[in-house]
């Protein structure tokens, strides 16, 4: 059975220390996504473009969208870490 | 044929279908519950089909779909079995009534799936387990954390399995005016035709079925309502003019709280419910599971999104739904001679100025101090799911748009109850049943075990749906609370912390679940609240709750053995296996 240890050990601890990093940056831009919109709500909701007022945009349908590009950038550079220290799957 | 091109032409098909019934009513051939029935029939008959055409006999196929679902089907058939009757009927009407303040909802629900994408779905997939009591038992040294989250993960989606059932029991009774115990249980049949024969594997391609439907049924009736008054059919980009149309009248009719504005000291607990709804989405079992049945953990990194992307094409909708419901209230209907109502509120009101119409339950029209003239409280409002229910016909739809949106409000509960069942059934054949009763289970025992409890669950939550019990439906706010406080903890810090013990998950799990229970219980019962976050936001105190007492509790006992600390060092690298479960794939 193959094993992690079959991965040369600085391999998977720079693995490990990026993808750490990595996860927290994304949790601190989703956590900013939502938590802003809401923070600022009286001073944003004064801006209007389009007819919407922005906190409440960022509350129904922006913060929403930000969502899908944290999770596809993660994917996307999951991916890319994955070969850089060679513990992609083999298909 | 590929999987995309089979549900093309079924897309197709159900479009062709949908305009040939339009045809027929248009030429008064079909009476409007001729229409409504046959839509029930097609669509039941459909999933159905699909149910049986996926029957199993392989635990692998049974339990995770032969962990052979492509990202992009996974993420449609999160996508239904996540969304529930009460995001396609009720959020809308929720969002209608409580305007900016019903938004935590909608970030919330779609929040949670970032979460899952950076902690969970990845990391599960690569263990490789059945179920999620099952992750709990071989990260956390046996069946003691399994027990734990076996109750937990049964507690919550008994609950959840109930309101679906009701869902639709409701949904028969006001399109096709039938018994609610009579709909409860044809909607029973329904769930049960889709899992028994196939389990994960029949449910999942159901999944993507309802999910088709259930899209379609949502947006057409707002974007046509859209294209009527802008010339486009994308609600979510003009509902701008709505806003601001909507903040003039309120303006003029002297209202103090705007829709578009947040109620006066209420950012805490927006906070808190938002965040409740994430962690909690992140927590539920039947969500969890799903990404047990991608191929890969690349597959499974890309699913998250895909099932984010199908979510938010509803939730992206929802508000500019509400917008446009509230602005044909306030331009269509107030202000009017009571002589010259719309026709839709004779359609779907129970009491029409002292003449009684229906009895849906939804909204009636007084005219309070004689003057003729309809004002904002002259429309009494039962229940906002009018909303969703009434849209097709203000918008001036055929009554064959009405019978496509009771058709996805269908699909909505029907394929959220099937993902429920099976995380029901599941933890029962395969935790307890085989890993605790009887491990030396034949495949053939365990498969037959597992479908005769799929039929006792679904049995028992219909039953108990026609008792009407009214704190059900409150109960499944409260399961976010109670799922992400329990679950969500034990499983980040089993991924993510070596030194996690037995001890501290056990410790954690019970005291994230019974903070987030105490509270929930005095606010309910006493109104006693912590910083005035009421209790559907408990879950703001009990996931730290959770981490901490986890924390707290491993560092007092020894750390986990090697094989288990060697076992969390595997998981986070994509190469090499899964974990094989005693040769049972």
């Amino acid at each position: 059975m193959a094993s992690f240890r079959d991965i040369d050990r600085s391999k998977r601890e720079g693995y490990w220390r990026e993808t750490s990093n990595f996860t927290w940056l994304i949790l601190v831009l989703w956590f900013v996504s939502w938590v802003g919109p809401l923070v600022l709500h009286r001073w944003l909701n004064q801006i209007v473009i389009f007819g919407f007022p922005l906190s409440f945009w960022f509350a129904g349908q922006g913060s929403l969208a930000i969502f899908i590009v944290l999770i596809v950038w993660y994917a996307i550079k999951m991916n890319k870490l994955d070969r850089k220290y060679g513990v992609a799957e083999e298909v | 044929m590929s999987w995309g091109k089979i549900f093309g032409l079924y897309t197709g098909a159900f479009v062709l279908f949908t305009v040939l019934l339009a045809v027929l009513e248009y030429l008064g051939a079909i009476p409007n519950r001729a229409i409504a029935y046959t839509y029930l029939v097609v669509t039941i008959g459909v999933y159905a089909l699909i149910g049986v055409l996926s029957r199993t006999a392989r635990p692998d196929q049974y339990y995770v779909a032969g962990r052979g679902v492509p990202a992009f089907f996974n993420g449609m058939a999160t996508g239904a079995d996540w969304m529930s009757a009460a995001s396609f009927i009720s959020m809308a009407g929720a969002l209608y009534a409580t305007g900016y303040d019903g938004l935590a909802y909608v970030s919330g629900w779609t929040g949670g799936y970032v979460l899952l994408a950076i902690y969970l779905a990845p990391y599960l997939r690569k263990f490789g387990a059945y179920t999620i009591p099952d992750f709990l038992a071989l990260r956390y040294g046996g069946n003691a954390a399994r027990v734990v989250g076996l109750l937990m993960a049964i507690g919550a989606s008994f609950t959840y399995l109930i309101a679906q059932i009701t869902g639709v029991g409701i949904i028969m009774g006001r399109f096709l005016g039938m018994d609610f115990n009579v709909g409860a249980f044809v909607g029973l049949a329904g769930i049960l035709v889709c899992s028994m024969l196939g389990g994960m594997r029949a449910v999942t391609w159901t999944q993507v079925a309802q999910y088709i439907i259930l899209i379609l049924a949502y947006i057409t009736p707002v974007a046509v309502l859209s294209y009527r008054h802008f010339g486009i059919p994308l609600p979510e980009f003009t509902y701008g003019q709505v806003l601001q149309d909507i903040t003039r009248i309120e303006l003029q009719e002297g209202v103090t709280k705007l829709w578009v504005d947040m109620a006066p000291g209420g950012m805490l607990n927006w906070f808190a419910l938002c965040f409740c709804m994430m962690v909690g989405t992140a927590g539920l079992p039947h969500i969890l599971m799903r990404y047990y049945t991608t191929p890969s953990v690349k597959e499974a990194r890309s699913s998250v999104g895909w099932s984010l992307f199908f979510i938010f094409l509803l939730y992206f909708t929802a508000p500019a739904y509400g917008a446009f419901a509230r602005w044909t209230v306030l331009t269509d209907l107030i202000g009017k001679k009571v002589t010259e109502l719309p026709a839709w509120v004779f359609r779907w009101g129970d009491t029409i100025l002292g003449k009684e119409t229906n009895h849906l339950g939804l909204f009636d029209i007084v005219d309070k101090n004689g003057d003729g003239t309809l004002q904002l409280t002259d429309f009494v409002i039962k229940s906002t799911d009018f909303v969703v229910l009434a849209t097709p016909e203000i918008a001036g739809l055929p009554f064959v748009i009405t019978g496509l949106v009771m058709a996805g409000g269908l699909a909505a509960a029907l394929s959220t109850a099937d993902g429920l069942l099976l995380t029901i059934s599941n933890s029962l054949s395969h935790d307890l049943y085989y890993k605790i009763i009887n491990p030396s289970a034949s495949i053939v025992k365990r498969l037959t075990t597992a479908r005769i409890l799929l039929v006792v669950a679904a049995v028992a939550g219909a039953y108990v749906a026609t008792f009407r019990i009214n704190i059900i439906v409150a109960v499944v706010a409260y399961a976010f609370a109670l799922a992400g406080s329990g679950f969500f903890p034990a499983l980040v810090m089993g991924i993510f912390w070596k030194r996690a013990n037995k001890q501290g998950a056990i410790a954690g799990m019970v005291a994230g679940f019974l903070t987030a229970l105490i509270l929930i219980v005095l606010g309910r019962n006493w109104n006693i609240y912590i910083l005035g976050v009421r209790e559907i936001g408990a879950g703001v105190f009990g996931v730290p709750v959770g981490f901490l007492v986890i924390w707290a509790v491993s560092l007092m006992y020894p750390p986990p053995d090697q094989q288990t600390q060697d076992l969390v060092e595997e998981v986070r690298y994509p190469r090499g296996t899964t974990m094989k479960l005693e040769g049972i794939e």
